[in-house]
């Protein structure tokens, strides 16, 4: 075994080890009016400073804040319905300053009793006024993120992708055993 | 403190993995002096004849205009371009070049090049910029001083035509509603100008629709002449103003595309004006005065072939064939009255070498090769073979054998193309399979039904086939291989990207008899994801012709899953490399996190490679490098082959 290939294997021993803290996850139980929306976005380029969701079972907007490049997720529960990404605010010292991306109509409808995921929000901020945010449906890498944060949750609610058409990939990857 | 060992050790890690990745392996190093960009690029003639204008790239990464003046032989750098931001450029005049630069994503502009002169050397030039947000549509070469362009208003998605004189100090007062030559005209996306530089036709492929507009001379409005589904190929290439007339490229009511005279009186076909047996014509090329063709060109037995419309063909036959004995053979531009010609001769072994002809001197000399280095490999011969699928329909498909072939049968690499309709693959050279063949692979790149240039039927015949008979195809031509006894039937495996990425899964699912291993590049692996994620923002017309060829995702999503990789992963038992790029917008890279997932857990985990900032291809030349030095790792260990050793000279 090289030196290298030692080093990785003392190494994700070792962070096995010092990060093993899935005991203390718990589950609460959704209500019968209830239901867990699984919010996801990429951001390429220029990180966004908050980006803002809106929808009926909301008192007032939601909002994911503390962006990084890559990969972000925010499970939050909330009534059944329909849920819009409405705003992006690209600037954290330009704070009023947003874009209005309500009528691009990236939407998530959430039903009662499981985990929704209606795609990935991906954001391309360039610098200026050059940006474009798109929907996709990444639904192996959500259901890879709750398997690694969330497994008791993902044992007692299924993820169900909920965007505009049918996805039968997570059915069948759920049936077959999660990651 | 565990966790702060972690980390030192993690730190050692990385040391260690630098000091290693400082080993390249053979195929790396030899994918590092393999694909490089052409020494030399986008050459052309002044419209005098006197003046070669081309990029050369040097080993910094610059890019330089440089001008070489055929009558003092001296050469001279015009322009640096360590950005790489110059785009494209035409000679307007033989003192005066236009530029199109990018300096954004979605933006660019033009820029004018003035050459000063002084006792025949080159002394100053002036570097101007004409227009942001613009692009050259037609350099008008029969107008002094006048070119056509296309410039984006802020916000608007389709373009504002103008004419430009290059001359008027001032060019934003040549814009504005008046000057536009398509007011009140429809949104389109291509424009053709007759001789006199006036606007003359538009042409817009919408929603799958093609659609074509013609301006009538005397009311000056624009009237629809052609409104029919993009299937039927009509493109208008040539304005016969004494005529009334078009000449169009089109397959309306026949099979294959042809030449055709189109009546604009009453909108009906005229004579043809060329065609070939069993082929569709490519392409057009018009001559600098657009008052003629200069050639058509058609693809036969893999290679593109020009079919000459002026006395250009009895010139280039009478010294440049005579004398070159080769029928491989591009003008790459010409001086206006032919009396410099430039052509580039390249075939499947040869990247391309550049020759000059000035019928003066009657000199025929060589200018510069676009990829010398390519001079100290052996590279591998292609030879056109044919095979007959499930059905009875005949493919054709390009056998490149590597150059030791003779002394040990080769491993074969499968290739099918992307696409699957209107791409095809050829004869002509290609870095990419003489990069394998340069390590001892043969490669097979099939014509599977649907691929460009045979057709109609045979493009239709590929509705709805993803899985089925263009695979068919495939195998027919593989086992033809087989057949042949040139290859070891042993070390098969199959490799492509896109639709080839696609095919190369489900083909070593289906046959797992033939292909020893599979490897994709941003493949489609889900084929109802494709349809309902990828797609969904093209227009209603648009998802029409995609249900028609590729399927409704919402009629016959079983079905799909049937031949959707993921969804079948259990059965693939054979290797699978699987590469994907980040920012692919065409592909989306759920597809190979997907596949990669269901294979896992299948117990048949990929070996995988993930491209950050590559895109749907290869945008960056580090991209080739990485993702084929590392397919031939993946060859090797799966057809268990010897270390790499390179063909030299």
């Amino acid at each position: 075994m090289s030196a290298q290939k030692l080093c990785l294997v003392l190494t994700s021993i070792l962070l096995t080890y010092s990060n093993n803290s899935t005991s203390s996850e718990n589950v609460p139980n959704l209500g019968s009016n209830e239901a867990y929306l699984l919010l996801a976005v990429h951001v390429h380029d220029v990180v966004p400073h908050k980006i803002m969701l809106k929808g009926d079972g909301l008192l007032s907007s939601e909002s994911m804040t503390d962006i990084v490049p890559g990969d972000q997720y925010k499970l939050i529960s909330v009534a059944p319905g329909k849920y819009t990404f409405s705003k992006i605010y690209q600037n954290k010292l330009l704070k009023d300053a947003y874009w209005n991306i309500e009528d691009q109509e990236h939407t998530i409808t959430v039903k009662p009793g499981v985990i929704n995921y209606g795609g990935h929000l991906i954001t391309e901020l360039g610098f200026g006024d050059i940006a474009h945010f798109r929907m996709k449906n990444r639904s192996s890498l959500a259901l890879e993120h709750l398997s690694n944060c969330c497994s008791k949750l993902l044992n007692s609610y299924k993820l169900d992708y909920t965007g505009l058409v049918s996805d039968p990939y997570l059915k069948f990857a759920q049936e077959k055993g999660s990651n | 403190m565990k966790n702060i060992f972690a980390v030192f050790l993690l730190c050692l890690c990385v040391v260690a993995h630098a000091s290693e990745q400082k080993k390249l392996s053979v195929s790396h190093k030899h994918a590092q002096e393999f694909f490089q960009n052409p020494q030399y690029s986008s050459p052309k003639i002044d419209p005098s004849g006197r003046r070669v204008s081309f990029f050369e790239h040097d080993k910094n990464g610059d890019k330089k205009l440089s001008l070489l003046d055929l009558d003092s032989n001296n050469m001279q750098v015009v322009y640096i371009d360590k950005l790489d931001r110059v785009k494209s450029y035409d000679w307007i005049d033989q003192d005066t070049m236009v530029l199109t630069v990018r300096y954004q994503e979605h933006s660019q502009s033009l820029y004018k090049f003035d050459f000063i002169y002084s006792d025949g050397l080159l002394k100053e030039v002036k570097q101007k910029l004409i227009l942001d947000n613009a692009y050259l549509l037609d350099p008008l070469s029969n107008l002094q001083d006048k070119i056509a362009i296309a410039y984006y208003s802020v916000g608007e998605r389709y373009p504002n035509i103008y004419k430009i004189d290059l001359s008027a100090k001032n060019t934003s007062s040549q814009l504005g509603g008046k000057k536009k030559l398509n007011r009140l005209a429809p949104d389109a996306d291509s424009w053709l100008f007759n001789s006199n530089g006036q606007l003359k036709v538009m042409q817009a492929i919408k929603e799958g629709k093609n659609i074509v507009w013609y301006k009538e001379p005397k009311k000056g409005r624009w009237v629809e002449i052609w409104n029919k589904t993009k299937d039927t190929r009509f493109k208008p290439v040539l304005f016969l103003e004494d005529k009334n007339q078009l000449l169009v490229l089109n397959n309306h009511d026949k099979n294959f595309i042809e030449l055709t005279k189109f009546n604009l009186a009453d909108k009906t076909f005229g004579e043809t004006v060329f065609k070939v047996e069993g082929r569709d014509i490519d392409n057009v090329v018009r001559n600098q005065q657009r008052d003629n063709i200069l050639y058509a060109s058609y693809t036969e037995n893999g290679i593109v072939r020009q079919k000459y419309f002026t006395d250009l063909g009895s010139f280039i036959k009478k010294h440049l064939n005579k004398n070159l004995n080769a029928r491989d053979f591009w003008v790459v531009d010409k001086s206006i009255d032919n009396s410099t010609v430039l052509a580039l001769k390249t075939n499947s072994r040869q990247a391309g070498v550049y020759y000059l002809f000035e019928s003066d001197r009657v000199q025929l000399s060589i200018l510069t090769e676009t990829k010398p280095w390519m001079s100290k490999f052996q590279l591998g011969k292609s030879e056109r073979i044919t095979s007959t699928s499930s059905d009875g329909l005949e493919i054709e498909s390009f056998l490149t054998l590597p150059a030791n072939s003779k002394e040990s049968k080769p491993p074969l690499i499968v290739v099918p193309h992307g696409g699957p309709v209107n791409v095809r693959s050829s004869r002509e050279f290609n870095m990419q399979t003489q990069y394998l063949a340069s390590l001892g692979y043969a490669v097979l790149h099939p014509n599977y039904r649907g691929s460009a240039g045979y057709g109609k039927e045979f493009k239709e015949a590929a509705k709805q086939q993803w899985g089925k008979l263009i695979e068919d195809d495939i195998d027919s031509a593989t086992q033809a291989v087989i057949d042949s006894n040139l290859v070891d039937a042993n070390r098969i495996c199959i490799y492509g990207a896109s639709y080839g990425g696609y095919s190369a899964l489900i083909s070593a699912i289906r046959r797992p008899d033939i292909y020893k291993c599979a490897a994709s590049y941003v493949g489609v692996t889900d084929i109802n994801l494709m349809l309902e994620n990828d797609f969904r923002s093209l227009g209603e017309g648009n998802l029409q012709w995609i249900k028609t060829y590729y399927g409704d995702h919402r009629k016959q999503q079983a079905d799909l899953l049937q031949r959707s990789p993921v969804y079948l992963a259990k059965q693939l038992k054979q290797p699978v490399f699987l590469a994907h790029s980040l920012r692919d917008d065409v592909v989306d890279i759920e597809h190979y996190y997907r596949m990669k997932s269901e294979l896992a857990k299948a117990g048949n985990p990929a070996t995988t490679l993930f491209l950050e900032k590559e895109e749907h291809g290869f945008k960056y030349l580090e991209s080739y490098e990485q993702l084929y030095s590392s397919l031939d790792a993946f060859f090797r260990k799966s057809l268990e082959l010897p270390q790499p050793t390179v063909l030299r000279k």
